[in-house]
């Protein structure tokens, strides 16, 4: 009585017991996929997880570092200073987003981005000094005379460009939009006077669906 | 010929049967394995039983590196979970079709609300152990965003919706981050939690978060008065967050994991199908009969009968459910801490100690079976459903056939059918804890665990220097 009111396909007991057994090879071939491993340009623009990553500490730090330089400061300082180049040291970067954000890279990029535009000197932060003192000094016990370097020679910073990074997240139902907001400051050491204040800001759509094959 | 092909058949099923084996029977010896430390032998077991594109291989791995001080590692592993976890939002519809036909297994494991929240709780004691406050921070950030997000969809649920422990420790965090607004904010959602937690069997709000409640908003220019979740705090309460405002006290948290969650575990049982439900057709009748069946089995477990009328028997229908056991308490009951200031210089002990108890703060199994009994009428529903259909397809191959087929069929439903044990294994019972406030200096810590008689069963050192307004958090897991 009860096996005649049977007609769909998956009521079907041949088929049904066919797709427990394409399902259990599916499950078993899940363990099979090989990873694919490709080399790209460093500057190729790739967003896998749409959060913060190489390409947006990149083009943060070139654009930032533009707009800063392209501001009256950069003549100011070498008109006042007989056509002296200013010299920067990128201080701290704080991370107040919500993301495990590699500062050190943004920074890196900041000094890269610095020096690159040939319009300013910059000098090496307070660990890497640390170690280049350590280095001197090892130089006056074993480098021969003519090559030792000077202690008390540094070049000392006329600026400090330090800032921090923020995020807001708004999220629901599979779609998030990410907007970072990116603060520079560029503060003259001597006065105290903040000679640039640098804003970027990006906003990210990342949408997933509900579902898939 | 025929003999040769029986055997082969029954080594087949044999084989199947023991890799359809429930995800707790097959890390059975897991806890062990950890509580004796031998945790290189825990993380080779689930090497073997998991792969790395299961969240769960991931989030066991996390826990093991953590308890092995291994933060890196550790972190390494949560990062890939909730990378896994994001992902996961997106379901497989043939996966999930899967489900229907073979079992709950067949679809990847989500994890449960509270599992993903306690990733972040864990990445950010990694990065606090790492001495990386930035990080930890931002781990705070995380955690108080995925807890904003997933509010409302809890809202009539206070177990769930404020998580008040982890509210506070964000709160913690950020203060000694020196973001007092969002911490105060935090602080806010915590009491609030806390208050509205109590009032429907939750645990009371531990004595200092008022305090810290009251602290920060001092700290970010509000007047103690005007909070509104403080408002019938005692005068002296308020005095002493203003003044605690204006020191430079550090903050010590003491943390106590104790026990383990009780894990799932598979239970067949033998539900009747009546006469009169005996006759249906089509997936959405099995659906119904499904839910209905959810019901007898609820009934059952109320009365010890299947029903209050003696309806005639058509037959029985297996299944396997995941059925939580019995609480065991931890052998563990309390934890207390004693802080020694530390003469730096000569590594002595110098001035006065300070002790506490330990509070109860976060009931991860109690978590876990609320979790479980709000979602277990919808899997026994879809068991019920499965079974159904898995018993119909039995009963046509063996008429049109022949019994061969049906026998086949029978033992193809038989191995497939398991219950859903997945979870987070390694995640302990519950959470105690305390927080003090100390000048800055060096300390040396140490927290004890007592029995139920209040008999010593262990004990954990710590030397920490707290600066100025610094945070320091010690935190002990403690496997009995």
């Amino acid at each position: 009585m009860r096996a005649n009111r049977f007609h769909s396909p998956l009521q079907s007991p041949l088929l049904g017991l066919i797709i427990v057994a394409l399902g259990v090879t599916l499950l078993l071939g899940t363990g099979c996929a090989k990873r694919e491993v490709t080399r790209v340009d460093t500057d190729t623009t790739i967003d896998l997880s749409g959060y913060w990553n190489d390409t947006d500490s990149r083009l943060v730090a070139e654009t930032m570092i533009g707009e800063c330089l392209e501001h009256p400061w950069a003549t100011r300082h070498m008109q006042d200073h007989g056509g002296k180049l200013p010299v920067v040291i990128v201080g701290a970067v704080k991370n107040y987003s919500t993301e495990h954000i590699a500062v050190g890279t943004f920074m890196a990029d900041i000094e890269r981005a610095l020096i690159n535009s040939g319009r300013a000197l910059v000098v090496a932060t307070s660990e890497e000094r640390q170690e280049l003192r350590l280095e001197k000094v090892d130089q006056w016990e074993n480098a021969s005379p003519e090559t030792v370097k000077q202690i008390g020679q540094e070049h000392g910073a006329d600026y400090m460009m330090y800032g921090q990074i923020n995020t807001i997240t708004d999220q629901e139902d599979g779609k998030k939009v990410l907007y970072y907001q990116v603060d520079l400051n560029l503060t003259d050491i001597e006065s105290n006077l903040k000679v640039w204040p640098g804003q970027h800001k990006i906003k990210k759509f990342i949408g997933k669906g509900k579902y898939k094959p | 010929m025929r003999r040769w092909g029986f055997r082969v058949g029954i080594l087949m099923v044999l084989a199947v049967v023991a890799a359809c084996a429930s995800y707790t029977t097959r890390l059975k010896d897991l806890r062990g394995t950890v509580t004796r430390g031998e945790l290189h032998s825990a993380l080779e077991m689930v090497d073997k039983v998991s792969d790395p594109g299961d969240l769960l291989y991931h989030l066991e791995r996390g826990a093991l590196h953590h308890y092995g001080e291994q933060w890196s590692e550790s972190n390494a592993e949560l990062a890939e979970a909730e990378q896994l976890l994001e992902d996961l939002y997106t379901i497989s519809v043939s996966e999930r079709a899967l489900t229907f036909i073979l079992n709950d297994e067949a679809e990847a494991y989500r994890g449960e609300v509270y599992e993903g929240h306690l990733l972040h709780y864990y990445r950010l004691l990694n990065y606090h152990h790492l001495g990386q406050p930035g990080e930890t921070a931002v781990e705070a950030r995380r955690l108080g965003l995925r807890l904003a997000t997933l509010r409302d969809d809890f809202g009539d649920d206070p177990a769930l919706r404020e998580m008040p422990f982890l509210q506070w420790l964000i709160g913690a965090v950020l203060e000694s981050n020196g973001e007092y607004n969002d911490a105060l904010i935090a602080y806010r959602w915590a009491v609030r939690g806390y208050a509205d937690w109590a009032g429907s069997g939750g645990p009371d709000a531990p004595d200092w978060i008022e305090l810290n409640l009251l602290r920060t908003a001092a700290r970010s220019g509000i007047d103690p008065d005007a909070i509104e979740e403080s408002s019938d705090s005692p005068p002296a309460l308020r005095l002493t967050a203003r003044s605690q405002a204006a020191g430079n006290e550090a903050e010590l948290v003491l943390l106590c994991e104790l026990g383990w969650a009780a894990q799932k575990q598979s239970e067949h049982i033998r539900i009747p199908i009546f006469k009169h439900e005996s006759d249906w057709s089509g997936a959405d009748q099995a659906a119904a009969l499904g839910i209905a069946l959810a019901g007898r089995y609820d009934y059952y477990l109320a009365h010890g009968a299947w029903s209050d009328t003696d309806f005639e028997l058509a037959y029985f229908l297996d299944v396997a459910i995941p059925v939580l056991p019995d609480h065991v308490p931890s052998a563990v009951s309390y934890c207390e801490v004693t802080v020694e200031p530390l003469n730096q210089a000569e590594g002595e002990l110098s001035g006065r100690l300070k002790g506490a108890r330990l509070e109860p703060a976060l009931d991860v199994e109690g978590l876990l079976r609320h979790v479980y009994r709000k979602g277990m009428s919808a899997t026994l529903a879809k068991t019920f459903a499965r079974a159904l259909l898995k018993y119909v397809a039995q009963d046509q191959a063996k008429k049109e056939l022949g019994a061969v087929a049906g026998l086949l069929a029978n033992i193809a439903g038989a191995a497939t059918e398991k219950a859903d044990t997945r979870a987070w294994l390694l995640l302990p019972a519950q959470v105690q804890a305390s927080s003090l406030r100390l000048p800055p200096g060096a300390y040396r810590v140490s927290l004890a665990a007592y029995d139920h008689r209040g008999g010593k069963v262990g004990e954990r050192r710590r030397e920490v220097e707290l600066g100025s307004g610094d945070l320091g958090i010690v935190s002990w897991r403690v496997f009995d």
